[in-house]
């Protein structure tokens, strides 16, 4: 380097004005839980010494202390967010001291008379100084223009973020801004259209990136962070609710999304822009044919009489081969009788591997139900009973139906002392029967189980 | 007066886009077909209330399919979706029939509104219009808005005045629409076309503020155990959209839903309040609409009196109209025969059912749901026990909802007798109308004895209870005592009891007069 540091010179104001920047190349990085990371690259001519840089349209939800302004010959000397806003009650607060106009107009009359005025303070109303008089700013209701000389250097229409530089050297500098903002996130929505009779489902999955943090993004490189990344001191979503373990096994496939770290991560393949107040869909997975079937599932973990018959669980079951699916929801359409898809119930997924076996439950069946009779119970020890349940699945549809049935409750050395047809053990904790049911018809199911303890 | 301010937004557009992608609008659909679901049972009362604090105007869901013409150039094109349903849910938008598919979808929902044309006027030139209020002259000036709708500041002349501070009669005029505000909720589709052409779209979303519920109206047959057993459908359009004649379907079951199908808020753009002595209200948000029909949730809500409520419309549907339910997958749907209109903030009725000859049995039953009844005097239950079959004379699947039983004095006066819900019934499935408590069957049941015996693991505590009811009517009626527990096991008994889905039950005929005793005793390890 040339030039010593010689640059206690004057500070003077470059604005950098977003829009009308065509050296502007803006990329954001979108990540699921409420957060993106901005990167705002552009060519600034900068004078050397101090120079104050004024950013006006980064965003209005900017995490401040995430700020990071790098450029080759720059150093950073402070930078600051100013967050206030130009209003009136500022404007006056601002005034306090100096000097306004004050246009009064009679109601008879329409005349117009004009003073200069001194505001002396400005808590819970306005007080002025006017000649040698003191007033209070439209005490008598009367109509009064007030006409400010001009406006604070301080007060904006939007949040500013300003930064003061110290060139090496004067000229044209790339300069790098990077900052964290909230009010951008994204997640994923799948449309499945399942078709019983091939057991089939075509499955299209779509981005959908959201914008409230209250600013226009134009033009930019996006790309989107799949992953559950922590984020410290956040309240992460507001929407929260205990998953639903969507994700029978985890899939080992590797999937073909660009990874980093441990997280995947989507580009999209053009720059778009995310405008604000805009919800975005830019697809990202087309399968056909993918085979999947349904599933009447009916799960409990106790032994109890139901007053009433419970529906069965319809699921659909399926294995994401090749992509990973990250977080999202999956909406399942079915087609009615005349070949219209219809929407047929959502679940929620998680990231899940390419390989995974999944299960969505869309709803339950109307025509298929279950109610559970506890027959018996007889005390063996402390902790142990034995239980007779008898469950009467009913079916109402024209064609026969299998329901899995899951009875949860057993504890250590729970075992099956007779059932009408057999089990499997699911786990430790459960059993489980395919009971198949005939078409409009019911099926019973019993069984003794001694419960374990 | 939309025609005109859509040709704005077409301009503005344009502007925005920039080059290289050609701008196509339709502005409305050239066909809807609206499917209603709901989550979980709907009380058709809570409907017609529509109270905005209670979160019903936000339940329900509804899929709406709409076909659209439009012309697209040959490459890149914009297709501006105009006049969607106002609770759309975005992210659930998909299209068919576009040559080349869709590029990127887009939803703008910075809907136009005094503050956000402030907002997004913020460093433009308007001009300032002061009236004067002796004289009536105008006087207009030119101003450049220096901040938005947080308290507007404008220039004038070089010279810094605030917006409505200053009690005179004061207005901006703006000459056009700033840029990204639209007029109505509008989804964009950016689509590349290899040729130019003539094509049909169909676009189908889920949109929220819509539901529906169902009821019954059971009339029982005079002297005999029949009922006539009526079904009416409940549509109701809490969102800013009419739908007129459209094809509507309604489905019943229960679907899973996550909770995340929420329409996209306008954004909230607020006017100021803190100027210096002013009181201005010029809020963004009209004001909810709802209909402030106060309905007693005791009276049966369909079908309704003629007149009751403007916003209430009421269907009849002939019997050659006659609804019947087809599967969706293990859904029910029910086309309704022809199209209908749903309007906004509307509550429309369609008879869904209409069934005579059902046959049930009416019986009177009482239930202790502990093994330690409080001995006090109580009335039996009046039930009707149905089952859904072709036999019994129903066999239709039933969707859940309230039912209102009617039945004639001997005037032939209809009252009403007594209103249960129902759950969704399946065909085959037996289910019992509770009605009310009959006046002239007094049940009691109480604790005669409590006793332990046995050691260690043996121990066990058997209480004995005994149930007196007496029947005073004139006629001999059917009597079900039912036990209700958990685990139990019933030591000994008077008479002999049966397992009845999930209860010990004891069946009894009364004659008129006649006064029955039960003793049982239930059996606890301890």
């Amino acid at each position: 380097m040339r030039f010593s540091a010689t640059c206690i010179a004057a500070i003077t104001i470059a604005s950098a004005a977003h829009a009308a920047d065509p050296s502007q190349k803006l990329s954001i990085t979108v990540y699921n839980n409420n957060l993106a990371l901005v990167q705002d690259e552009r060519r600034l001519d900068v004078p050397a010494g101090r120079t104050r840089l004024e950013f006006k349209d980064v965003s209005a939800s900017i995490k401040p202390e995430t700020v990071a302004l790098s450029g080759a010959g720059l150093g950073v000397v402070e930078q600051n967010f100013d967050y206030d806003l130009l209003t009136p009650s500022k404007m006056m607060e601002k005034a306090v001291g100096h000097e306004i106009e004050i246009v009064r107009t009679i109601p008879g009359t329409g005349q117009q008379t004009h003073e200069k005025a001194i505001v002396l303070s400005v808590n819970s109303g306005v007080v002025l100084k006017i000649g040698n008089r003191i007033e209070v700013l439209s005490a008598d209701g009367l109509p009064t223009q007030v006409i400010f000389n001009s406006i604070p250097e301080n007060l904006r229409a939007q949040p500013t973020l300003s930064v003061t530089v110290d060139a090496a050297q004067g000229g044209p500098h790339d300069v790098t801004l990077s900052y964290l903002t909230t009010g951008l996130s994204w997640k994923a929505d799948y449309v499945a259209l399942f078709d019983e009779k091939q057991n089939a489902l075509n499955l299209q999955g779509w981005i959908t990136l959201t914008n409230k943090s209250g600013t226009s993004y134009k033009d930019a490189k996006t790309q989107l962070v799949a992953g559950d990344v922590n984020i410290t001191g956040e309240y992460q979503n507001n929407n929260w609710q205990p998953p639903r373990p969507a994700n029978h096994s985890a899939g080992t496939q590797a999937s073909n999304e660009a990874s980093i770290a441990d997280y995947n991560l989507y580009t999209l393949p053009e720059r778009v822009t995310v405008a604000e107040a805009q919800t975005k869909q830019v697809g990202f997975l087309d399968q056909q044919g993918v085979s999947a079937k349904k599933v009447y599932e009916y799960r409990t973990d106790s032994f109890a009489s139901s007053e009433e018959p419970s529906h069965a669980d319809v699921d659909i079951d399926f294995s994401n081969r090749g992509k990973a699916l990250p977080v999202g929801t999956m909406r399942v359409y079915i087609r009615d009788q005349a070949g219209e898809p219809k929407f047929a119930g959502e679940d929620n997924i998680s990231h899940t591997p390419a390989g995974s076996e999944l299960s969505v439950k869309i709803g339950e069946a109307f025509d298929v139900t279950v109610q559970p009779t506890l027959v018996s119970s007889e005390k063996l020890s402390r902790w142990r009973t034995r239980y007779t349940m008898s469950y009467l699945l009913r079916n109402a549809k024209p064609e026969p139906v299998t329901v899995e049935l899951r009875q949860g409750g057993l504890w250590r050395d729970g075992k099956v002392e007779t059932e009408s047809f057999a089990s499997r053990r699911i786990d430790a904790n459960t059993l489980g029967w395919s009971a198949p049911v005939p078409a409009n018809g019911e099926t019973t199911l019993t069984f003794t189980v001694d419960s374990g303890d | 007066m939309i025609v005109r301010i859509a040709r704005f937004s077409f301009l503005a557009l344009l502007m925005a886009n920039g080059p290289g992608f050609a701008d196509v609008l339709s502005q409305r659909p050239d066909m809807v077909a609206v499917t209603f679901y709901h989550e979980g049972m709907v009380d058709t009362a809570d409907l017609l209330r529509a109270d905005p604090l209670s979160g019903i105007r936000e339940s329900g869901i509804a899929f709406i399919t709409e076909t659209r013409t439009i012309d697209l150039p040959a490459g890149p094109a914009t297709v501006k979706l105009e006049d969607v349903a106002s609770t759309m849910v975005p992210e659930t938008a998909t299209i068919e029939g576009l040559p080349q598919g869709v590029l990127e979808q887009n939803f703008d929902y910075d809907l136009l509104s005094p503050g956000s044309l402030l907002a997004n006027s913020v460093g433009e030139t308007v001009r300032l219009v002061r009236t004067d209020t002796k004289t009536g002259k105008r006087v207009e000036q030119t101003a450049i808005i220096r901040s938005g709708p947080n308290g507007t500041v404008f220039e004038v002349d070089g010279k810094f005045e605030a917006l409505h501070c200053s009690a005179l009669p004061e207005k901006l005029v703006f000459d056009h629409l700033p840029g990204g505000l639209a007029d109505t909720p509008t989804l964009s589709v950016r689509t590349d076309a290899p040729a130019a052409g003539h094509y049909t779209i169909k676009l189908s979303y889920i949109a929220t503020g819509l539901n529906w519920s169902a009821d019954y109206v059971a009339r029982v047959e005079p002297g005999s155990n029949t009922l006539a057993l009526s079904g009416w459908l409940t549509l109701a359009n809490f969102s800013a959209t009419s739908f007129e004649h459209v094809p509507v379907d309604v489905v019943a079951g229960e679907l899973q839903t996550t909770g995340n199908d929420t329409p996209q808020d306008a954004k909230q753009v607020f006017l100021p309040t803190d100027c210096w002595p002013t009181r201005i209200e010029w809020g963004k948000f009209p004001p909810a609409v709802y209909a402030p029909s106060v309905v007693n949730a005791l009276v049966p809500p369909p079908p309704p009196a003629p007149g009751q409520d403007r916003s209430t419309e009421t269907v009849v549907v002939t019997a050659s109209k006659r609804i019947e339910a087809q599967a969706l997958g293990d859904y029910k749907l029910y086309p309704l025969p022809e199209p209908v209109t749903v309007a906004a903030n509307q509550t429309k009725q369609v008879q869904f059912l209409d069934q005579s000859g059902v046959a049930f049995e009416r019986l009177y039953q009482y239930s202790v749901y502990s093994d330690e009844p409080d001995s006090e005097l109580q009335k039996a239950d009046i039930v009707l026990r149905l089952r859904n079959d072709k036999d019994g004379g129903l066999g239709k699947p039933l969707p859940a909802g309230g039912v209102s039983v009617f039945e004639k004095t001997r005037d032939g006066i209809p009252i009403l007798t007594g209103q249960d819900s129902i759950r969704d019934m399946a065909v085959g499935l037996p289910f019992d109308i509770k009605i009310g408590r009959a006046m002239d069957i007094p049940v009691a049941a109480r604790l005669v004895n409590s006793t332990t015996s046995g050691r260690g693991r043996d121990r066990r505590q058997d209480n004995e209870i005994e149930i007196v009811v007496q029947n005073r009517k004139a006629i001999s009626v059917a009597f079900e005592f039912r036990q209700v527990m958990a685990e139990m096991e019933i030591a000994s008994e008077s008479e002999p009891h049966a397992l009845r889905s999930g209860y010990a039950a004891w069946d009894f005929r009364l004659a008129p007069g006649e006064r029955k005793i039960l003793r049982y005793a239930i059996r606890h390890p301890l």
